[in-house]
């Protein structure tokens, strides 16, 4: 149904960055992040055909895509008001993929593996994107896989949650997930986020790359080299003959020196025949601490 | 000065006739036939070589002596590259056994150059410039030659061995068997203003081609007097000839079969063909050369009179380094984008990786710019100055860290046990700590904690570094702390990657959770990295000069 969205995307996302970047640069602009997408009002074409309230969780179901939304707001850092707004916004997900919020406030794992157990639950491998509150470990996690991991890489992950783990850290945890959700909605639509200290940091890296790359040129071909004993040896008068060594036997000797005996041991019995794992979760995301 | 017998004008050697040759007349003539050291050759001894007539050229500033047949007065030093009038005097010189002319002409020489230039990208504009190409100077440089030779029966162990049983059985053996070895022409330089590492950067000069020496063949040339005596590089020399004698013996087919020179047995089989005879004679090699001065720094640039082997010292020209490095770093940085996008904690981490690799390197440099400055390295010039205190390098007091560092793998082990130790484990350790405390950095008293085992960690690795430094023999000595690691040197340098990573480590330990720290963190170790490359340069740049001469002459196998 979404099949290639992803490839395209990613391909829209690399060819608009490089043209834009080389005209940055020209411009004197380079760090100035690019448009970035505004927040968009709330679809007004979005229809909730099948929505589920309970106290702190919502699912909604795209009628085109069905693909589906899913918010746990288990830790109840949002209000209704604030879950209903939130559902809006990930609703321009769902042409892609799926898509959920989760928050809680006690978790025995980690958070990465929260989320990835989390979206398995949920959607399995399919295409989509969850968005993490852990209010335990004070940390922010976007895991994605399917179509949509296509785009929202680890690093595209990393950088979201660079970019809003300020509001989680302010107790604004609407105004962080909904953010997130833009940020995401945005590189699906085959926009860039800004994120000048990439810039900053990939121009400065280069530089240092750059110095020392050419300072190890300048070491190897610049060294005064020595010539090997053969090349000296070459270029002298040089005469080594001998007569037939002779061997003369002297003596014997005899040392005891016993074989282990340790066996080698009988070879190890195959294994059963596994059963196929189904299919694995190629997905994979990013987090902040806030 | 040698007269034409046709025009009275000076006859020169030239190096495509192979003649001595009269520019104004064209007349050529045998250098062995023209002779004008009657006198010189009057003072010869039997069996010995005797003396030839020379002027001596002398720098006024740094005391270099220059030999010519010419009297016309030379107006720039060779050694330290100062523009002057050099004084002249009448004297004479042992006469050497033989000499290789010059095969390579000037214009050879300068193609040779510019064609080395190339290769140095980043090298100072004064080195390509054609004025410093026309400087080039032909010198005959003297040398060692030492020859070896050995004949007669050489016995030598060996065995074969078998198993019967739980019994390991050894038959043992004599082999024997007659030897006649000779090489000759093992050349050293013996010259202590031309240093080691330029004269084996062109060798080898192939000593077949000498020809008995004539005073004739120094026409329109200039020659280097010896001042380093005649034993200092016998060993060197020996040592070629025994590692290959021992090699092609070994090879042969009977001893490989009775396992000779194997299994520990390897010292009595060298020691078995080591030379019987050594002879030691002086010769004269034809050396273009060329000096280029910078302020109090000296570079210098030698092509092979015979093979138009070229070497030179090659410093950076640090604004062309940067230039070039800045149009390198465009390419990079589009590829870093398109490929690369780190989280702060990742930047950070591998800021300290950098500023710990240019540690690295920079220690490496300054240990080696202090054995050049000190003569260490150069086994002529270290002959010729006054004994020093015998002081042990840092990497002889360490004998485990040279084994491991000898072998490729042990370098990177090495790297990475101390990027470890200095930058990671501190980090990873007081993270552990406070997440098994459980109560972050909020506690004060738990804080204490972690910090007294850091602060027992790193006094143990600077135990570690001192011990590794020598510096425990040294205070035992009575002797400055970390005197035998040059730690006095090395620290002004040092310390600015040392300092970015160890903002690294206290950013990485502290664990904040605004990026900005992580940030500013990385970016002021980055600082620190670009300010220790620029350092790099520098000591890479005096690496490849050298210090103005100063030859206070002379001692060797002069006659004076």
């Amino acid at each position: 149904m979404n099949r290639g969205i992803g490839e395209k995307a990613v391909y829209g996302i690399r060819i608009e960055f490089l043209v834009r970047l080389v005209v940055l640069l020209l411009l004197g602009g380079l760090l100035l992040p690019g448009p970035v997408s505004r927040a968009g009002s709330v679809a007004e074409g979005g229809e909730m055909i099948s929505l589920e309230s309970r106290s702190e969780s919502l699912k909604y179901e795209n009628p085109d895509t069905y693909y589906c939304i899913f918010v746990d707001d288990c830790a109840g850092l949002l209000t209704e008001i604030q879950i209903r707004d939130l559902v809006l916004e990930m609703q321009k997900i769902t042409p892609y993929g799926n898509a959920a919020f989760l928050t809680v406030d006690t978790n025995d794992l980690s958070t990465e593996n929260l989320a990835r157990d989390y979206y398995s639950r949920l959607f399995g491998t399919d295409s989509g994107t969850v968005f993490v509150i852990d209010m335990d470990n004070r940390n922010i996690w976007i895991h994605s896989d399917g179509d949509i991991y296509g785009v929202v890489t680890a690093s595209y992950a990393d950088t979201v949650t660079d970019n809003v783990y300020r509001y989680a850290s302010g107790g604004a945890y609407y105004d962080c997930a909904k953010e997130a959700f833009r940020q995401i909605q945005a590189l699906l639509e085959g926009q860039r986020i800004a994120q000048p200290m990439k810039y900053i940091s990939n121009a400065l890296l280069a530089m240092i790359l750059a110095l020392l790359i050419h300072f190890g040129l300048v070491i190897c071909f610049t060294r005064l080299g020595k010539p090997g004993r053969s090349h000296i040896l070459a270029n002298v008068h040089r005469k080594f003959v001998y007569t037939k060594p002779e061997a003369v036997y002297t003596h014997q000797t005899k040392l005891y020196d016993p074989v282990s005996s340790e066996s080698g041991g009988g070879g190890g019995s195959s294994g059963g025949g596994g059963g196929s794992g189904g299919g694995g979760s190629s997905g994979g995301g990013g987090g902040h601490s806030f | 000065m040698y007269e034409c017998p046709n025009c009275a004008g000076n006859l020169k050697f030239d190096i495509a006739r192979q003649q001595m040759y009269c520019e104004y007349c064209g007349t050529q003539a045998d250098p062995y036939s023209l002779c004008k050291e009657k006198d010189a050759e009057e003072t010869r001894a039997p069996g010995e070589t005797g003396e030839y007539e020379v002027t001596i050229f002398t720098c006024p500033q740094c005391g270099g002596e220059l030999m010519s047949e010419d009297n016309t007065a030379a107006t720039f030093c060779s050694f330290c590259g100062s523009s002057a009038i050099l004084d002249s005097r009448i004297s004479k010189k042992r006469r050497p056994a033989y000499l290789i002319p010059f095969t390579k002409t000037r214009e050879e020489c300068q193609a040779a150059w510019r064609k080395m230039l190339r290769r140095a990208v980043f090298a100072p504009k004064e080195l390509k410039e054609e004025a410093l190409t026309e400087k080039f100077r032909g010198i005959y440089m003297p040398y060692w030659v030492y020859s070896f030779e050995k004949k007669g029966n050489i016995s030598l162990p060996g065995k074969k061995s078998r198993r019967r049983g739980d019994y390991l059985i050894t038959d043992h053996y004599r082999i024997n068997c007659r030897v006649e070895e000779e090489y000759r022409g093992l050349a050293y330089d013996a010259s202590a203003a031309f240093a080691d590492s330029l004269s084996e950067a062109i060798a080898p000069f192939d000593l077949r081609q000498g020809k008995a020496f004539s005073p004739a063949f120094l026409s329109g040339f200039y020659a280097d007097t010896s001042d380093v005596d005649r034993y200092v590089y016998l060993s060197d020399a020996e040592e070629v000839v025994v590692e290959d004698a021992s090699r092609r013996l070994a090879q042969d087919a009977v001893c490989r079969k009775y396992h000779v020179g194997q299994e520990g047995e390897r010292q009595v089989l060298r020691n078995a063909v080591r030379p019987s005879d050594r002879t030691v004679e002086p010769a004269m090699l034809p050396v273009w050369f060329v000096a280029c001065r910078s302020g109090d720094r000296v570079c210098y640039g030698v092509v092979n009179g015979q093979t138009g082997r070229a070497a030179a010292d090659l410093p950076v020209d640090r604004k062309r380094y940067v230039a070039g490095s800045l149009l390198l770093a465009v390419p990079l940085f589009f590829l870093l984008n398109l490929f690369l996008t780190i989280t702060p904690g990742k930047i950070l981490l591998i800021a300290a990786l950098l500023a710990f690799l240019c540690m690295v390197i920079s220690n490496s440099q300054i240990s080696r710019i202090l054995a050049r400055e000190s003569g260490e390295e150069d086994r002529g010039l270290a002959s010729v100055r006054p004994p020093a205190r015998e002081r042990k390098s840092p990497a002889a007091n360490r004998g485990w860290v040279r084994r491991i560092w000898s072998s490729p793998m042990g370098k990177v082990l090495l790297i990475m046990i101390l990027f470890y130790a200095t930058a990671l484990l501190p980090s990873f350790l007081i993270r552990g700590m406070l997440r098994m405390t459980g109560t972050g950095m909020g506690s004060n008293i738990w804080i204490f904690l972690p910090l007294g085992v850091m602060g027992v960690f790193f006094w143990g690795i600077g135990r570690c570094f001192t011990a590794l430094s020598g510096g425990s023999r040294k205070r035992r000595s009575k002797e400055r702390p970390f005197g035998g690691g040059h730690w006095k040197e090395k620290w002004p340098v040092l310390r600015k990657p040392a300092g970015g990573i160890l903002l690294a480590v206290v950013i990485l330990v502290l664990n904040p959770v605004s990026d900005w720290f992580y940030y500013i963190g990385a970016f002021a170790c980055m600082g620190m990295v670009l300010w220790a490359i620029l350092d790099i340069i520098k000591q890479h740049n005096m690496l490849t000069t050298r210090k103005l001469p100063q030859l206070n002459r002379r001692g060797g196998d002069e006659i004076e």
